[in-house]
């Protein structure tokens, strides 16, 4: 059912972004009267809402922007129209043997799952692992260190992980409900892997799209395709992840090790990420790596990482990392030492073992003012890049660690962990303020001089326009994606209007 | 020299300080959120709606109090959800008017977010 709040001012939860928006809509899966849905008339009765409020929208001239968790640092999930609150669309289903295609494995069917677009990421595991309503536990193949992020706002935006061997978010996605304003939901999955069958469409309300252009473009498009309302996902036996002791590794070691990794060595790795001070007159960066272990019941929840109140419940105010970072009384290298120090202290993975939900549990970020830059380049680059990134940073005398995830590439078109072999995520954290984009700006420049491939995160960016966007994916995944929009709007230019934002215009991409 | 140097410093850090209270709008936030989760686990904070903010006024050291009815934290189906979280906020504005006014009017940010549903769940 639908509940409209009216027109607002909005911010996002770090509060880099505001805006002024025409109204903000909740949508949750409950009917006035009548006995509640379950089921396919669940999800149809979610998608129908949304649907007619498309149409709405279409007809009035105003822009929509479907609305997760509003984790994004940039302007990608917001609008000046409506912006449509998912997150009480949390319902999640196993599926029945009937519903899938017959090349679809025995084996893969009990771990496939649709859940609904607003599910959190932290509600997902719970289901999967402790709740376990397929009769045992499954696990997320992979995830961000976060669990506050809805399921469709972390997969549209390309929430990365470490999953060194298997990719981002998005690539346990194998099927997506879509909803554009057509009068029917669009089911998406790829031609080269079909999952669910007719009768499933048919019991969805859905029109199916098989095209794997269409599916990469789709699974991660930030809102453009219309709204996600559901999404098939393909989950493992639930697991372990095994951190050893934080490692110290000199910075010519890690180098080393980056210029000739080995992707499977500690046996079963699963997740590598390292951290380093630019500044740092030791040359010591942090290095945190994780096997994939079997499941062994019994062990204890490790410690949550990322929760930065203490025993009594004191915690840096909201604005204060922004005042710490500007403070004019210590110097960029004393300012990166100490976010180096509480980097280890509270945030880091070592010297534990637990599944993916006990270990990626951050919720409570808000840090106002404070902001993240992300690049990827190919592995085959990192280690120059840290050689770069120091560079620019020093001449910058910006306080900014660095931290690291590797990630197998991404098959999603605009999947900013596409570069292979494996692409290396720089994240900086940085202030809010133009030094943000000087620094984006600078260091992208200096790539592109030293002919480094990169791509920018889309959450986390200071802004892409549409030559950078090229240089980054090139003319042939523009244009394909670009295509796909057309094709599941099929042309309506309206339907499409109502799916811009600023950022999909700055981009070229409207 | 030395202590006139120590008081400068003093001095700049207060200035930087009040600064920091003078340019912020909240210059106090207490936050209320959930915490904990099945087997243990640290979900924290999980909210189901976006901020709803209003201001509240308190009159005569408590004599008439503002309440805030949060009518907003129920499914279509008039199912009730808990609140999340909450924040409260004061800032130097609000402090003057507490103090000039001896306490008769004490006005504070009310901020809140209502809780989710719990995860609905079968076989399709």
């Amino acid at each position: 059912m639908i509940r409209r709040n009216g027109p607002r001012e909005w911010q996002n939860i770090h509060v880099t972004e505001k805006t002024n928006i025409k109204d903000l809509i909740d949508i949750d899966n409950s009917v006035s009267t009548g006995p509640q849905p379950k089921g396919f008339a669940l999800l149809i009765n979610a998608a129908e809402e949304i649907d007619t409020l498309v149409q709405e929208a279409s007809r009035n001239g105003t822009r929509i922007r479907a609305l997760g968790s509003s984790w994004a640092l940039t302007d990608i999930a917001i609008t000046d129209g409506w912006l449509i609150n998912t997150k009480l669309l949390n319902a999640c289903f196993d599926i029945s043997d009937r519903y899938f295609e017959t090349s679809y494995s025995d084996e893969k069917r009990p771990y496939l799952i649709v859940a609904q677009c607003g599910i959190s990421v932290g509600e997902l595991n719970i289901h999967l692992e402790v709740t376990a309503t397929a009769g045992f536990r499954r696990a997320l193949k992979t995830a961000g260190i976060g669990a506050g992020q809805t399921i469709a706002g972390a997969i549209s935006g390309n929430t990365h992980g470490s999953a060194i061997n298997f990719g981002a978010m998005p690539d346990f996605v194998v099927g997506l409900q879509l909803v554009t304003g057509g009068g029917k939901s669009l089911w998406i999955e790829r031609a080269s892997e079909p999952v669910l069958n007719d009768e499933f469409t048919l019991k969805l309300h859905a029109q199916r799209i098989r095209d794997d252009d269409v599916f990469n473009a789709a699974v991660v498009s930030f809102g453009a395709f219309g709204v996600i309302t559901a999404v098939a996902i393909e989950t493992d036996s639930v697991y372990h992840l095994r951190f050893p002791p934080v490692n110290d590794i000199k910075h010519d070691a890690l180098k080393d090790k980056l210029n000739s990794f080995k992707y499977d060595e500690p046996a079963g790795l699963h997740h590598y990420e390292f951290v380093f001070d630019p500044y740092s007159k030791a040359d010591i960066a942090m290095e945190a790596v994780a096997t994939k272990v079997t499941y062994e019941p019994g062990h204890d929840t490790p410690k949550p990482r990322w929760i930065i109140r203490n025993e009594h419940g004191f915690a840096l105010g909201d604005k204060m990392p922004r005042w710490i970072i500007a403070f004019p009384l210590l110097s960029a290298r004393q300012k990166t030492a100490i976010q180096f120090k509480q980097y280890r202290r509270i945030a880091i993975l070592g010297g534990v073992q637990g599944t993916p939900g006990q270990l990626f549990t951050a919720t409570i970020t808000y840090l106002e003012g404070y902001t993240e830059s992300a690049i990827a380049v190919s592995i085959s680059d990192a280690a120059r890049m840290i050689e770069i990134s120091t560079d620019v940073i020093k001449a910058m005398k910006l306080p900014a660690i660095c931290q690291v995830r590797i990630v197998h590439p991404s098959r999603a078109l605009f999947g900013f962990t596409y570069l292979g072999p494996k692409s290396a995520v720089f994240e900086f954290g940085l202030i809010n303020d133009s030094s943000f984009e000087a620094f984006e700006k600078t260091l992208a420049g200096r790539l592109n001089s030293a002919g480094i491939p990169y791509t920018l995160h889309w959450s986390k960016n200071s802004g892409i326009d549409q030559q950078q966007l090229i240089t980054m994916y090139g003319t042939t995944r523009v244009t394909t994606w670009r295509n796909a929009r057309k094709q599941v709007f099929n042309s309506d230019t309206s339907l499409m209007r109502v799916f811009e934002n600023d950022h999909l215009v700055r981009a070229g991409l409207a | 020299m030395n202590t006139i140097g120590a008081v400068g410093k003093r001095l700049v850090v207060a200035l930087v300080v009040i600064t920091i209270c003078v340019i912020n709008s909240g210059c106090a936030v207490y936050h209320v959120y959930g915490v904990g989760g099945a087997e243990g686990r640290e979900q924290g904070n999980q909210p189901g709606t976006e901020w709803n903010r209003k201001t509240l006024h308190n009159f005569g050291w408590g004599a008439i109090r503002q309440d805030l009815p949060a009518e907003n934290c129920q499914l279509g189906d008039e199912q009730r959800l808990g609140i999340e979280e909450i924040k409260v906020e004061t800032n130097l504005g609000y402090a003057l008017i507490s103090v000039i006014t001896l306490g008769i009017w004490i006005p504070i940010d009310m901020g809140w977010r209502c809780a989710k549903p719990p995860v609905s769940s079968g076989t399709l």
